[in-house]
């Protein structure tokens, strides 16, 4: 430690400086693909109920309610992929996987992208566009640790696949 | 008053290498014109915690700032672009 350094230690000691963190993440190290692949598989799901309630007519109170409600769980779960995306764009993926996998970033940058097309939309095309890119990154991000993974049946009523690490 | 110059020590490692953990930043608190590349000392959008971070861009009024360490540092990334307001300082030296 240089002199200068070890003076103001002295006086932070007397005076107490405050501390401004550089980083003021924990970084926990925790990190998973699974729940914006559940996020992503929700939205799929409202897009389904949703097309249900439409072809009944939606012209009941009832079915405006549940309307409402679908399109309002849809937005929650596109932005919980949005979030999930940033979280493993902005604290787990380094330069180097981005050098490793040339497409990571085009791949995170398009399923933010989806994941804003699939709350705008009530077309189910959109959320299963979304669902793919987020299951590419779900391979990518394992990709990362060396783990093999699957794609294989998710049981929700999507009936749509999950990408599960190989364990 | 708000006093023109503060002394911050430094935790944590997102500004690593330019501003190491346990460095003390001299802060000038008094009005500058923020530019590109400035290490600025800021109050955190999401707690009432102090950063040290550095402006990355400037948009208007809208300020992006990031960690020198981008693997570990919390930032514009996470929570968005900081205003004007929410800059405390400059660092004018590092020590």
């Amino acid at each position: 430690m240089n002199a200068k350094r070890k003076m103001l230690r002295a006086l932070d000691r007397m005076l107490g400086f405050e501390v401004a963190y550089a980083h003021c993440d924990i970084p926990c190290g925790i990190y998973d693909p699974h729940l914006m692949q559940v996020s992503a598989h929700t939205v799929v799901r409202m897009d389904m109920l949703i097309a249900d309630v439409m072809k009944a007519g939606a012209q009941a109170a009832e079915d405006r309610n549940k309307l409402v409600r679908y399109i309002n769980v849809k937005e929650q779960h596109a932005e919980t992929v949005k979030n999930e995306v940033r979280i493993l764009w902005g604290d787990y993926f380094k330069p180097e996987h981005a050098q490793a996998d040339p497409e990571l970033n085009e791949l995170v940058w398009n399923t933010l992208k989806l994941a804003s097309k699939a709350k705008q939309s009530t077309d189910i095309k959109d959320a299963e566009n979304l669902l793919e890119s987020v299951q590419k990154i779900a391979e990518a991000f394992w990709k990362t640790k060396n783990v093999q993974t699957v794609r294989a049946r998710s049981f929700y009523p999507t009936e749509r696949t999950m990408v599960y690490p190989k364990v | 008053m708000k006093f023109p110059i503060k002394i911050y020590r430094v935790a944590e490692r997102s500004m690593e290498p330019s501003v190491e953990e346990g460095a003390y930043v001299v802060v000038n608190c008094n009005y500058w014109r923020p530019a590109r590349g400035d290490v600025v000392v800021l109050k955190d959008p999401e707690s009432s915690a102090v950063l040290v971070k550095r402006i990355s861009s400037i948009s208007g009024s809208r300020i992006f700032v990031i960690g020198d360490n981008r693997a570990l540092s919390r930032d514009s990334r996470n929570f968005g672009e900081v205003g004007r307001r929410d800059l405390i300082g400059k660092a004018m030296l590092v020590i």
